[in-house]
């Protein structure tokens, strides 16, 4: 049963992160490699205010996400001075900067010793510990992200996003300044990673800087690529892919030994397949060009 | 009948060679005007002025008599002025109906703040706005295709999508870049039909053209750029 839900624990957490990564990708077609960094980010900020401060989960969280609403500024500035793939560099540029300080700034974030000891969340007095719960909790977050991004995908702001993907100068003919709309979808994909980054951390109790590396930031892209880019249900079922990929190898009776590099070069392969023949992903309605 | 427009001694150069040389002329509120010329001659260059997307090295725009200082895509359109591109620009993965909504002007869902403070006037103005659409697709012989999605529709259709997009947008003075060009005698005679009904409304239309004959056809007043000037020669006085 513990297993089970451990999967579901880890398919709840990147379906929130391929739902942030699928508005950038996905609606605005910003292909940004710097998702990890905000994972990470909002990461050491729960595990550093749950251990340092002890506030409750919740204002714990709204500062989490606050903080990564400032750590994406440098972004928003990328996107409206670089197009294409120089901002793609430009993000990947801004993953390794936030990597480096996780894993050089030891007085702060204990460098790639990591921090422990981090308290399992507490909502209103009741407490989060056991696994059932944590998946409750876990599941509901997960379950209101989803339902922000249906309501997101369900109004106009969502037309808007499409169009600065789609030809920005129909945007500017058009009076809309494709700037802000950037600007608001990488706020919002950088706050949701937050939720994702306090799940996590509150998760393991545990968290080290090898877990927001450039490698974590291309699955989380590779999630949305795979599941298809411009809709909630490719994300989730990208998610669903990546987590449950593993777990298939497992009964598969691979040794663990090469069980890792199998799975990432499987995935890979897949990838690579998707690509030439379902460049659309499974549920995708966009193709990205 | 009143001036929409007037263009005052416009001047525009790239790397030293003079496109526009003091391009002088008008254009009447309610009318269409046609811009003829060879390739080269500036007759892009000169809307891209107009609507924004360049700055003139000299010279100054009038739009209903007010001076227009520094104008940008955002504010030619804020003013009214719409601009339909010679290969039409819509948003090809988006369906017909939401790039008719795309240009919707003063939308309130265009603002993150109006969907915490007032999210009912902007689902009030949505549907507003989608019967406007209904309308102008109507208008533009787009009906029964607003679940379409746009890079499905023929080149020609595309043409006319981008025409109920300005008209979505509110736009007084239509600029289009060879409405003709690259469509069959059918879609030709669709698109003209289109440019009349908007010049009853009170529209006022500006086109490039290389078909001579059926632009003079559906024109009042024609211009002719040649060596950077503009030449006026009004209907009927050729």
């Amino acid at each position: 049963m513990n297993y089970l839900l451990h999967i579901l624990v880890m398919a709840e957490i990147y379906i929130i992160l391929g739902l942030a990564m699928n508005l950038l990708a996905g609606y605005s077609g910003l292909l940004s490699l710097s998702q990890a960094a905000f994972y990470g980010i909002g990461a050491y900020a729960t595990a550093l205010l749950l251990v340092h401060t002890g506030y409750s989960f919740p204002i714990v969280l709204g500062v989490a996400v606050l903080i990564n609403l400032i750590a994406c500024i440098p972004v928003i500035v990328f996107s409206i001075r670089f197009r294409d793939l120089f901002f793609v560099l430009a993000t990947l540029a801004w993953q390794v900067i936030i990597f480096t300080v996780l894993y050089n700034w030891v007085s702060v974030t204990n460098g790639p010793y990591g921090i422990s000891g981090i308290p399992k969340p507490v909502i209103f007095g009741y407490p989060f510990e056991s696994l059932p719960q944590f998946t409750l909790l876990a599941g509901a977050l997960c379950a209101l992200v989803l339902l922000f991004f249906y309501g997101l995908h369900n109004s106009p702001l969502s037309r808007y996003f499409q169009g600065v993907r789609d030809d920005q100068l129909v945007m500017l003919s058009f009076g809309k300044n494709p700037g802000y709309y950037k600007a608001i979808a990488i706020s919002i994909s950088a706050g949701v990673s937050a939720i994702a980054g306090a799940l996590f951390a509150s998760y393991y109790s545990y968290i080290d800087p090898t877990s927001f590396t450039l490698d974590e930031s291309i699955l989380i892209l590779s999630i949305v690529l795979i599941g298809g880019l411009g809709t909630i249900r490719g994300s989730v079922a990208g998610a669903l892919f990546y987590v449950l990929l593993p777990e298939v190898l497992r009964f598969a009776n691979i040794p663990d030994a090469f069980a890792a590099n199998l799975r990432m070069m499987i995935y890979a392969l897949i990838l690579i397949l998707m690509v030439l023949y379902r460049p659309y992903g499974f549920f995708g309605n966009y193709r990205f060009e | 009948m009143e001036t929409i427009l007037d263009v005052r001694h416009i001047s525009k150069s790239f790397n030293g060679l003079k496109v526009l040389d003091g391009a002088d002329f008008s254009v009447k509120t309610g009318t269409v005007a046609a811009f003829f010329g060879e390739n080269g001659s500036g007759k892009t260059t000169l809307f891209h002025i107009i609507s924004g997307f360049l700055k003139a090295d000299g010279g100054e725009l009038c739009y209903k008599n007010v001076p227009i200082p520094h104008s940008t895509p955002m504010t030619a359109t804020r003013l009214g002025i719409g601009r339909v591109w010679q290969n039409p620009r819509i948003c090809k993965n988006l369906s017909v109906l939401d790039n008719l909504l795309l240009a919707s002007r003063h939308h309130p869902g265009e603002s993150l703040f109006s969907y915490i403070v007032r999210p009912g006037k902007i689902v009030a103005y949505e549907k507003s706005q989608k019967l406007k659409a209904e309308e102008i697709a109507g208008h533009t012989a787009l009906e029964g295709k607003l679940a379409q999605t746009a890079g499905e529709l023929s080149f020609g259709q595309q043409k006319l999508l981008s025409i109920g997009m300005l008209l979505m947008n509110e736009a007084s003075l239509l600029l289009l870049d060879e409405p003709f060009a690259g469509v069959n005698s059918k879609m030709i005679d669709h698109i003209s039909e289109v440019m009349s009904t908007l010049k009853q409304q009170g529209k006022t239309i500006m086109m490039i053209e290389h078909n001579r004959s059926k632009a003079s056809s559906i024109s009042d007043t024609q211009f002719f750029l040649s060596k950077g000037q503009v030449m006026q020669n009004d209907k009927g006085h050729s």
